[in-house]
């Protein structure tokens, strides 16, 4: 029966997959880009790379001084301040804080208002930056691949959930009907048809497999209490909120106690928690600040651990005292928190984070195959009816129409999307917004423009514009920044994420371009083929695309 | 390659229902036991039971297209989540 | 931490090549068609591959430690297998040759780890 498993796997693997290959195709792609979320809004903000240019040589304990400083001044009344330290991936001091909400104000505007109750200090001059332009930078990719857009998040999450279920189906199918798993493994074969896009697809997923798995589950994973409420409605009936806090922890800030009290001073406490972790503090969260309820939390910035937890210390905001840590969860919690982690990799270095990027680009690819080879393999079957001038059936037109669209058309979406950070005026109303909205034009316009011709010609002139588009991101950074490449690539580590968005961006271009070339040279080949065929007066033959 | 005949429509679609309904009962259920039956604490439990219904949910998909006919597959899938659906009535534990 | 990467890294290599050198479709490519490796080399070459792998596991741990250290070598196994298969197909000659970067790289690493 074992033929019997392999191509029933084999049917749920195609239709599993080509399902929601093109859904996946924008979860894989902005998740990937999320890796970077935060070098992506520093890209999108140039407004700050001239700050983080200069080098700091401020320590840890000073600048959180003087953000706190900043804090008295621009919030002294607010209910919590938050400060995030400079690292490696940021070079500057956030500090941002939220007013107790105002009467009758709608989760909307009090989002809203949240927005401006920020700012970025330079450490090396003790100033507030220039106030960075209004985008979300990499934080709307990175809710894109799960809350999706144009829609109540709850909705975007259960869509991507169900596309996830999918790829996990069409991931467990696919292991199992690929028969020569260990002795294909490093089998890859150019310029052989439909046997090289198997290639490509086993190559992309296999040689990456973990990961692809990995990816998967966790990534359900980290909603799953939404997706799977049995076991809690079993345990806790209706007291969900119960089952939240002992899961995740009590995050309730209690009461300010309303009688003023003089804040302690954050580095004696900052010192001491870098003392007892060994590394410092990476964020300080301030409840209630110059109030005798005062709270100080300091978290320790995640590395060792694969858990997405934040270990944290509370201090006494009056006192200065230690008031308590916490404490370790238990092995299922931990266990948990350690596979939520493995999907956000809080904990990856710059090697390891790189490592990440690389296989989520190989994920993408891998679904880009798929769907590729599937509409390779369908069109044979339409060979004969082709050859002899009729047309491929709606399935085939459908799926190479919405190929292009996500596979050509992505590319160009990303690409607007930093296009329009650059172009877009500073003052523009909803800027924030605004930006994102060009992302779906350019899509919409590449997936439109692909259902109406679903050609080759179609493939290239989309793999050449998207090129074009990200490739010329550095260009378009000479003319509309003054930290381009000439600049951000000598310009300390402070601007090396400038850098590395510039660089990584030319080299994507340059595979589409190198793409689109390749559309155009086998064609001019297959011409050329098929003029001797007919000079020498022999049929010409439908080839293998 | 089979013929796509109304019986083979009806078999997939009923597979198709089997897993993807079936299938998402059959882990719910699972889970909502393995959640009672595990003596550990609340949060714990729950917490494990569902990380393993996301496992059980897979194998059922898979199980229902992978066995040798529809009828099985739902027959199947409908007996277990009976049984499981007695077992957690008794212990008491559905709403 | 990057020596022991790198050296993780060329070890996964250079076991991959060996294995990849001795399987059918990859001897044949690299001896003529229809050729087909001896039991003895083939042993030979996966028994150093499998050797090769571990201490490439080992070099992981050592450089991230037993959370991050796996998640680390899963990344490197992907890279290096990527390479290999790429290898193979264009410049199969090399693959032999560079699978004899696991000598030097397996006594580096295990200078490393004991320096550690």
């Amino acid at each position: 029966m074992k033929d019997g498993l392999r191509q029933s796997m084999a049917w749920v693997h195609t239709w599993a997959g080509l399902l929601v290959c093109w859904l996946l195709l924008l979860v894989f792609m902005a998740g990937t880009a999320a890796y970077y979320r935060h070098e992506i809004t520093f890209w999108m903000k140039p407004e700050l790379h001239a700050a983080a240019a200069a080098p700091s040589t401020l320590a840890p304990a000073q600048s959180a001084q003087l953000a706190v400083r900043v804090l008295q001044e621009r919030a002294p009344g607010a209910t919590r301040w938050t400060i995030d330290l400079p690292d490696e991936r940021n070079p500057l001091i956030q500090a941002a804080w939220q007013n107790p909400p105002k009467e009758g104000m709608s989760r909307a505007e009090r989002r809203n208002a949240l927005r401006d109750q920020n700012v970025t200090l330079d450490p090396s001059t003790g100033l507030a930056t220039a106030k960075p332009r209004d985008t979300r930078g990499g934080e709307f990719l990175y809710r894109l691949h799960f809350d999706l857009h144009y829609m109540p998040a709850i909705w975007g999450r259960w869509i991507v959930g169900i596309g996830a279920m999918f790829m996990l189906v069409a991931i467990i199918s696919g292991v199992i009907t690929h028969k020569r798993i260990f002795k294909d493994f490093f089998t890859f074969r150019p310029k052989k048809g439909q046997r090289s896009w198997l290639d490509a697809h086993n190559a992309t997923a296999v040689l990456a497999l973990p990961f692809h798995l990995m990816i998967t589950y966790t990534g359900i994973v980290t909603l799953m209490f939404i997706y799977m409420p049995a076991p809690t409605k079993a345990l806790y009936g209706d007291e969900q909120n119960t089952m939240f806090s002992d899961v995740f922890g009590n995050f309730e800030r209690g009461k300010p106690a309303d009688i003023a009290a003089p804040l302690a001073d954050i580095a004696p406490m900052l010192q001491q928690a870098g003392r007892a972790w060994g590394v410092t503090p990476a964020r300080v969260a301030i409840s209630h600040p110059n109030d005798a309820a005062a709270r100080v939390e300091l978290y320790r910035p995640s590395g060792q651990q694969l858990s997405n937890l934040e270990p944290s210390m509370t201090f006494d905001g009056v006192s200065g005292a230690l008031l308590s840590e916490t404490l370790p969860v238990s092995t299922a919690l931990a266990t948990r928190a350690a596979i939520y982690g493995m999907h956000v990799a809080h904990f990856a270095d710059p090697l390891l984070r790189a490592l990440f990027f690389v296989c989520g680009l190989a994920g993408s690819a891998m679904v880009a195959t798929g769907a590729l080879l599937w509409g390779v393999r369908e069109r044979q079957s339409y060979a004969k009816i082709v050859a002899s001038g009729g047309r491929v059936g709606f399935g085939v037109r459908l799926v190479d129409a919405l190929n292009i669209g996500a596979i050509a058309g992505l590319p160009i979406a990303f690409a607007a999307y930093f296009w329009a950070n650059r172009l877009l005026p500073v003052e523009t109303a909803q800027r924030a917004s605004a930006e994102a909205s060009w992302f779906f034009i350019a899509w919409g316009a590449a997936a439109l423009l692909a259902q109406i011709r679903p050609t080759r010609a179609m493939w290239r002139f989309q793999l050449t514009v998207g090129a074009v588009l990200l490739a010329g991101i550095p260009v378009l950074n000479v003319f509309t920044t003054s930290s381009h490449l000439g600049v951000s690539l000598f310009g300390g580590p402070g601007l090396r994420p400038v850098a590395a968005f510039d660089i990584v961006v030319l080299v994507l271009g340059a595979l589409l371009g190198w793409a689109a070339w390749w559309l155009g040279h086998k064609a001019k080949k297959k011409a050329a083929k098929k003029q001797t065929a007919a000079d020498a007066g022999s049929t010409s033959t439908m080839e293998p695309v | 390659m089979t013929t796509i005949t109304w019986r083979y429509r009806g078999g997939v679609t009923a597979r198709t229902v089997a897993a993807i309904g079936g299938g998402y009962l059959l882990a719910a259920l699972g889970g909502a036991l393995i959640a009672l039956a595990l003596p550990l604490a609340r949060a714990d439990a729950v917490t494990i039971a569902t990380l393993l219904s996301f496992v059980i949910y897979p194998c059922v998909i898979l199980w229902v297209f992978a066995t040798r006919s529809a009828l099985r597959a739902c027959v199947g899938v409908a007996a277990t989540c009976a049984v499981l659906g007695a077992i957690l009535w008794c212990v008491g534990g559905m709403a | 931490m990057s020596m022991l990467f790198l050296s993780s890294v060329s070890l996964a290599f250079s076991a991959f090549a060996a294995k990849g050198i001795v399987m059918d479709r990859h001897y044949a490519d690299l001896h003529g068609r229809g050729k087909e490796p001896a039991p003895a080399l083939r042993m030979r070459m996966r028994t150093l591959a499998w050797l090769g792998l571990a201490l490439s596991f080992a070099a992981c741990i050592a450089a991230r430690g037993w959370h991050v250290g796996p998640v680390l070598w899963c990344g490197v196994l992907s890279i290096a297998a990527w390479t290999v298969a790429a290898m193979l197909q264009y410049a199969p000659r090399k693959v032999a040759q560079g699978a004899w970067i696991g000598i030097p790289s397996a006594a580096l690493t295990a200078a490393l780890l004991l320096l550690h």
